[in-house]
């Protein structure tokens, strides 16, 4: 029986319109997520990691940007074609999401009871008060705060970032999302806590069998809480696939120069392996692959081609014309 | 290779009012940093990894005289920096230079590339012997430029039209200017993409190599840290908890804090088989100190003497040094121990 897969996006484009120009922001990404799928969308400030998963929400900052192409199948429907009331509908309850700060996602003048309860009550879920505090409590167990009970009346400046972001994950959790994208979840916690946070991740995966979506820019990350990864560069997925396969050996030039500039833990090298240049500028994108310029394995047909996305003999995909020229692998 | 810095048991608490609006209530100290001890070989790189709330960034602004311990010395080139007198702050100040974190919130967005790296010599050249004129500071700002990899035509420009690498690279020129012997980085790198981090840390190695500079790396990331120091120190709560050689530390961590950092740090090898979590609970309050060990409620090797006497950093050999009653302890306590573990 063949399934049509939880998530699918198909050549999704979201561009930004700014004064200077036109920013393609999000350039042509399609990939596919099944039930349980954790996937880490990795990729520099710019790649358009960000925008892709607020383009899926369709949370973007209007009128600067829109989606101007592309699908989002979600549950048999194109969330693109949703009315806004039907898309309130999805968010939260279909599809969670968690953003980097915990601080701006909590309102400062709100108890933690308020806020956790809120997608309940927006719900209509809960029969009574004393209903609506269990649903409360249960949600707040399940991202382990220490005695819930005493915490219900506090205010989010009482909690430590890590319990902030836990409370974070109860709100987008509240609604039993069938996939969460969570927005670099823990760029702002300590290495300690940050471990903490992804394990509880992991758990309620198995426990719900929900899918993730991880953005981040840190492949340690992926490797450890994702089962597939998709690697962007301005603006497009440059290698999908397996994260075994993609971080054993990486098929992308650019996956592998990103790899090779990561510092060995132990191993103290002389120097790292260092990626020349920046990333491309957007408003002037370069004619060709856009890592092109800082590329070693660049051609001279580079130069004049975007290179397509291609599956490979071992079932992942990259976009590179040397690979196709059979001079990596 | 001589000594270039020298802390003996440096303090810092600060005073926070306990209780009541306006006035009342009493006074407790907020032990920011509660006694630390080390030295920096002339030269060398010495790390400090920590959390927040560590007391590793007031670590490096009590060294970059931004603020004053409340007990202990810290000695540079073998003169004390809290006995200074105006001169000596200006000498200081031209030895000592600091790049932190956030270039964008370093850098005045209102003063172009040129004047904001030539401000550190017109300050200190302005009344010194080797008094600059305007086209020599010029010429010195650009080849500093050069040296950071940037292009001369960057001077005229302001700090929101570069990108953050560039950023970063403008903030180690302004702070290379003045040809200082040590440099106090305060995760220099964390806010850049990865990409980019490898150039600014091969950046800073080359200025190492060149004018044999002496760096102080203030981070949270072990694996940056592992990359740049040859000396590290761990904090927690104020006080450090382990200090030696980075690579044996590497190799084999002693104090089970270090140990949890290392396993805390995610790395890129999806064969990692992830252990037992890494810590429970979070890192507590300075202002309230757990009784005995510091780390005690958040460890698993804790023993009953843990709770009540706080362990004291002590030699374990090859200069490495461990605060933890599980380490050089006496027999006994690792008697305790090990009856302990197997119930």
């Amino acid at each position: 029986m063949t399934q049509a897969p939880l998530l699918s996006v198909e050549d999704l484009r979201t561009y930004c319109y700014t004064r200077a120009g036109v920013v393609k922001a999000v350039d042509g990404v399609s990939f596919a997520l099944e039930r349980g799928d954790s996937l880490g969308l990795v990729g520099e400030s710019g790649s358009g990691k960000s925008m892709t998963c607020n383009s899926i929400l369709r949370l973007l900052p209007r009128p600067a940007a829109r989606t101007v192409g592309g699908r989002v199948l979600w549950d048999g429907r194109d969330l693109l074609t949703l009315s806004e009331r039907e898309m309130r509908s999805v968010r939260g309850r279909e599809i969670g999401m968690i953003l980097q700060d915990p601080l701006m996602s909590l309102n400062p003048v709100f108890t933690i009871a308020n806020q956790v309860g809120e997608p309940f009550r927006l719900r209509g879920a809960a029969k009574s008060r004393s209903d609506l505090r269990e649903k409360v409590l249960d949600v707040l167990r399940q991202v382990h705060i220490p005695s819930p009970e005493a915490r219900l009346s506090q205010y989010p400046f009482e909690f430590s970032g890590g319990m902030r972001q836990r409370t974070v994950a109860a709100i987008a959790l509240a609604g039993s999302p069938g996939l969460l994208i969570a927005d670099e979840p823990t760029t702002s916690l300590d290495v300690t806590i940050q471990d903490q946070f992804l394990r509880l991740l992991r758990e309620l995966q198995e426990e719900t069998g929900m899918a993730l979506i991880l953005v981040t820019h840190d492949l340690g990350i992926v490797a450890e809480t994702c089962n597939k990864v998709a690697v962007m560069y301005a603006g497009k997925i440059v290698e999908f696939g397996d994260v075994r396969q993609v971080l054993r050996s990486p098929a992308h030039p650019y996956t592998e120069a990103l790899l090779k500039a990561l510092p060995v833990p132990g191993t103290r090298q002389k120097r790292l392996y260092q990626i020349p240049g920046e990333p491309p500028n957007l408003l002037d994108p370069p004619a060709g692959c856009a890592f092109e310029p800082r590329c070693h394995r660049a051609m001279q047909a580079c130069k004049n081609a975007r290179p397509p996305i291609k599956r490979l003999s071992d079932g992942r995909q990259a976009a590179c014309l040397a690979l196709e020229a059979g001079e990596v692998q | 290779m001589g000594t270039i810095l020298e802390l003996r048991d440096v303090k810092r608490y600060f005073g926070i009012r306990s209780g009541g609006w306006v006035g009342g209530g009493g006074e407790k100290p907020l032990k920011a940093v509660d006694g630390a001890s080390f030295s920096i070989a002339s030269g060398s790189s010495f790390g400090i990894a920590g959390e927040s709330g560590s007391g590793k960034s007031t670590m490096g602004k009590l060294i970059l005289r931004l603020d004053r311990p409340t007990g202990g010395a810290i000695e540079f080139e073998g003169r004390d920096i809290g006995k200074l007198d105006a001169e000596g702050d200006a000498w200081y100040r031209t030895r000592v230079q600091a790049v932190f974190q956030d270039a964008s919130g370093s850098l005045d967005p209102r003063m172009r590339i040129l004047a904001i790296v030539a401000e550190p010599l017109e300050i200190h050249a302005r009344t010194g012997p080797n008094r600059l004129g305007k086209a020599e500071i010029r010429e010195k700002v650009e080849d500093m430029l050069a040296q950071v990899g940037l292009p001369k035509r960057v001077m005229d420009n302001y700090p929101h039209e570069l990108s953050g690498g560039q950023k970063q690279r403008v903030a180690i020129a302004r702070a290379m200017i003045l040809e200082p012997t040590m440099l106090v980085l305060d995760e220099p790198v964390s806010a850049l993409d990865v990409s980019i981090r490898a150039q600014v840390l091969n950046l800073l190695s080359d200025f190492q190599d060149r004018y044999g500079l002496t760096y102080l790396m203030i981070s949270h990331d072990l694996a940056t840290l592992g990359h740049v120091s040859s000396q590290l120190a761990v904090m927690y709560l104020g006080r450090i908890v382990e200090i030696g050689d980075t690579e044996e530390i590497y190799e084999r961590p002693l104090h089970p804090y270090t140990k949890a950092l290392f396993r805390a740090m995610p790395l890129p090898d999806p064969n990692r088989k992830k252990s037992a979590p890494s810590l429970r609970g979070e890192i507590g309050s300075a202002l309230d100190i757990p009784k005995g060990c510091r780390f005690c409620p958040r460890c698993d090797e804790a023993m009953p003497v843990c709770s009540a006497v706080d362990p004291e950093l002590v030699d374990v050999g090859a200069g490495r040094q461990v605060a933890c009653h599980l380490i050089g302890g006496s027999q006994h306590t690792k008697a305790t121990h090990q009856r302990g573990s197997n119930e």
